[in-house]
């Protein structure tokens, strides 16, 4: 490990200690950041990256735990305070007006004036030097709303670093760039580099931090595992540290799946499909991941009807499967539980009661009268089942804790007793004790000869539920794993490498 | 402040002016006289029944400006039709059947070609009235008296209960069973809360927001049959200015504007309660100009209430 001289530490991050609602984030993470050096930091989803980025951005305060800048301790009561101190976080959601030019969102809070009026000229001569120092050759004039994803982010850093910083964070820059504009950042960050900014690069693209990083942090469960220079490491060292030594526990034998396939995908294509193949039999859990926008998320939107297929089939039970709407594959057995709760899952002015019975309305009514007696009844049932904790079936969803609220969905959907259940990112942000009810809920449904297809990011997850798991990247299949071969390791390379 | 009690405390306003109406009322001569009474739902009744179809509307997370130009375009209609001495049955379908077109064509932009809401009805309420306008030449057409059997009504002991208000009433209590007891309903309600989940509940979203909008202009539709009943002559400004009287309604009723939430009899109620206020400024003698201030005034607090109450739903 390095021991940084304290001259050239920029930033000194230490002890962070951080909980959610009980749930331990940071478990006291130590990170030095130094002046001309591009520091990549790695870990799995829930490792505690975000959490760590936000305490340094303001946007959260850590429980316990310092950070001093150039040897001095700070606290960023919020985000004005962190940019003041010359932090710049360019988050993964950009932060521009896009109907404003280039070098109004560089000036937005900070016009130059005359009198009340802005000082159009001084605007934009000063965007000018600005985008010149940088070597960004983007013109002032132009709207942002005209610019290309990679030069909106160019806007972005720029308007970042514009007032002094000395510290980047870039969170998963390169997630929406083509392999062009990716280089040109990497040429900008050398740049950077080159000016002496300390700069955090936070990616899951592993082959691109052992390009663009001089060392490697990696986080797991909210712990600091290591930092080494990157010259030091390779990949397989690197994965091996990100998924731990842990022992793959699976509780259960492998299931055979039974029967012909209820589900087969040939050739699928779309948005971000590229052609791929998939089957889903009677009786299994089929993991079906890769990194965002590896197409995953649009192949199972596509199979409820939510999102269209540019090409390729799909056969449910030997027949053509052509669904429009959610409606449409619901009533021919498939349920699909979205990864957003609060967007996509629950009704918020409603009570448990109403929303569990929502999708389930072709059973409790006739002739489109509700029968509210075995409304009532259905709802007691299935929040009973998966034991939801609350003061009544009226009690808003929205007041229920993340777990509360991910069984009052399940139970939604279980109710209507599918075939094939798409269960997406099903424990994502939930509490231990309810993910391990979910999985346990998951086997028995796999048990008693339902279908699973299990969507999610989450490698301990795929490996403690799927019999096999489908890897995508790039809208094709990376690899198909099945145990023993389906390890963290094998998952988490195969999502990341070239 | 712990967020039950301010909860609580968003109520207050409406609480508080459901009080100073009573008091008001009691202290008026002449107010609880079932004359009055019947008085008051007679005249809320062309509103109540647009702000039933508002409320529809509204729940789904929509609004339409479109309502009093639906009104007057339908009338038109009818007026056109009774030139030709057509029936009344004739008359009576025409009016649904063009208020639920005019509807539709409102949803079927909102809905498919996904247009704001507020544009699309602000734009058909000129392009509604405009053509009432061109279909009238202009001027008014009088002694349509087609639909005059609804001007008398029911005659209980010393009481009369008009028809126009029955019918606001019986319009209320059908929205209130299909809103409470029906799928349609409750899909309805789902529509205005989180649309995004409800398609991914497997509602049809988009036929059920055409079929709001629908709704919103058969409302029109009847409530130009009463109109019609009542003054028995077709304008091309008939109805002006109705629209914003049904949405003062609903929200005064508790009908959110951010959609899924509220119901029929609070708007009915609304309705009710902002006639009964102007009837009382009348009748208390206060001068007649405070009217129309003192109305704003009141739908200012509602809605301010409104989003008092809301404030604290994002714990």
């Amino acid at each position: 490990m390095h021991s940084p001289s304290p001259e050239t530490c920029r930033a000194r991050l230490k002890g962070l200690v951080r909980s959610f609602s009980g749930a331990l984030a940071l478990k006291g993470v130590d990170l030095e950041l130094r002046g001309g050096e591009i520091h990549a930091l790695c870990g799995e989803n829930g490792a505690g990256k975000s959490t760590l980025i936000q305490i340094l951005g303001g946007v959260i305060r850590p429980d316990s735990g310092t950070i001093a800048l150039d040897g001095r301790e700070v606290r960023f009561p919020n985000p004005a305070a962190a940019i003041a101190s010359g932090i710049a976080i360019i988050y993964q959601e950009l932060s521009l007006v896009d109907g404003f030019t280039v070098a109004e969102n560089l000036a937005l809070g900070d016009e130059p004036r005359v009198g009340p009026w802005i000082d159009r000229r001084t605007m934009r001569r000063r965007a000018g030097e600005r985008l010149k120092a940088l070597n960004f050759r983007l013109d002032p004039d132009a709207r942002v709303s005209s610019l290309t994803i990679g030069q909106r982010q160019q806007v972005e850093i720029a308007k970042a670093l514009g007032r002094d910083a000395r510290v980047l964070v870039l969170d998963e820059p390169t997630a929406a760039l083509s392999r062009a504009e990716t280089e040109s950042l990497f040429a900008i960050l050398r740049d950077l580099r080159a000016k002496g900014i300390a700069i955090l690069y936070v990616s899951h693209h592993l082959d691109e931090v052992f390009e663009i990083s001089d060392s490697i942090t990696v986080l797991r469960d909210g712990r600091r595992i290591g930092s080494w220079p990157t010259a030091e490491m390779d990949l397989n060292r690197v994965v091996a540290a990100m998924v731990g030594e842990a022992v793959d526990v699976r509780e259960r034998s492998p299931r055979k799946a039974t029967g012909p396939p209820l589900l087969r995908v040939a050739d699928a294509r779309g948005e971000t499909l590229r052609g791929v193949d998939l089957t889903v039999s009677p009786g299994e859990v089929v993991g079906l991941t890769g990194l965002a926008g590896a197409g995953h998320e649009e192949l199972a939107s596509a199979l409820f009807g939510s999102a269209s297929l540019s090409g390729g089939s799909v056969e449910w039970r030997g027949r053509p499967h052509h669904v429009r709407h959610p409606a449409e594959a619901s009533a021919r057995g498939i349920a699909l539980v979205p990864s957003d709760r609060r967007r996509q899952g629950l009704i918020p002015v409603w009570g448990i009661l109403e929303n569990i019975a929502i999708a389930n309305y072709p059973a409790l009514s006739r002739l489109g009268w509700i029968r509210r007696g075995r409304r009532r009844r259905l709802a007691e049932e299935w929040s009973k089942r998966f034991e939801v904790v609350a003061s009544s079936l009226a009690q808003p969803v929205l007041t229920l804790s993340g777990g509360n609220q991910q069984k009052v969905l399940l139970a939604r959907w279980a109710a209507r007793e599918p075939d094939l259940f798409i269960l997406n990112e099903p424990t994502r942000g939930i509490d231990v004790k309810t993910r391990e009810a979910i999985h346990r809920w998951v086997d028995e449904l796999a048990d008693s000869g339902r279908s699973v297809l299990l969507v999610s990011s989450d490698t301990q997850e795929m490996i403690r539920l799927a019999d096999r798991c489908v890897v995508l990247r790039d809208g094709r299949v990376a690899r198909r794993l099945e145990p023993p071969a389906l390890t963290e390791h094998a998952l988490v390379a195969a999502m990341i490498e070239g | 402040m712990s967020p039950r009690l301010r909860s609580q405390l968003g109520r207050i306003p409406q609480i508080l002016l459901i009080v100073v109406a009573l008091v008001l009322m009691v202290q008026t001569e002449r107010f609880f006289t079932p004359g009055t009474l019947a008085s008051i739902l007679t005249q809320a009744s062309i509103v109540g029944v647009l702000a039933i179809g508002q409320t529809f509307v509204l729940l789904g997370g929509g609004f339409d400006l479109s309502q009093g130009a639906m009104l007057a375009l339908t009338a038109a209609a009818v007026a056109h039709l009774n030139q030709w001495e057509a029936g009344t049955a004739a008359c009576l379908a025409t009016a649904a059947g063009v208020g639920l077109l005019l509807g539709a064509i409102n949803g079927f932009f909102v809905a498919v070609v996904r247009a704001n809401p507020f544009v699309t009805t602000l734009s058909t309420l000129l392009i509604y009235r405009g053509a009432a306008f061109i279909a009238l030449e202009g001027r008014p057409f009088s002694n349509i008296r087609v639909f005059q059997v609804l001007d008398s009504g029911l005659q209980i002991g010393s009481t009369h209960l008009p028809y126009r208000g029955l019918i606001f009433l019986a319009v209320t209590f059908a929205a209130w069973i299909v809103l409470r007891l029906t799928v349609f309903g409750q899909h309805v309600y789902a529509l205005g809360g989180n649309a995004d989940a409800a398609r991914l509940a497997g509602v049809r979203t988009t036929r059920l927001r055409i079929a709001t909008f629908a709704i919103s202009g058969l409302t029109a539709g009847v409530a130009a049959v009463l109109f019609l009943s009542w003054l028995r002559v077709a304008k091309p400004d008939t109805a002006t200015g109705y629209e914003l009287d049904s949405i003062a309604a609903c929200v005064v009723g508790g009908v959110s504007l951010q959609g899924g939430r509220g119901g029929a009899l609070g708007a009915a109620a609304g309705c009710l309660l902002l006639q009964a206020l102007r009837t009382q400024i009348t009748m208390s003698g206060f001068p007649e100009e405070y009217r129309t201030f003192v109305t704003g005034l009141v739908i200012l607090v509602f809605a301010a209430a409104d989003a008092l109450a809301r404030r604290n739903e994002r714990v």
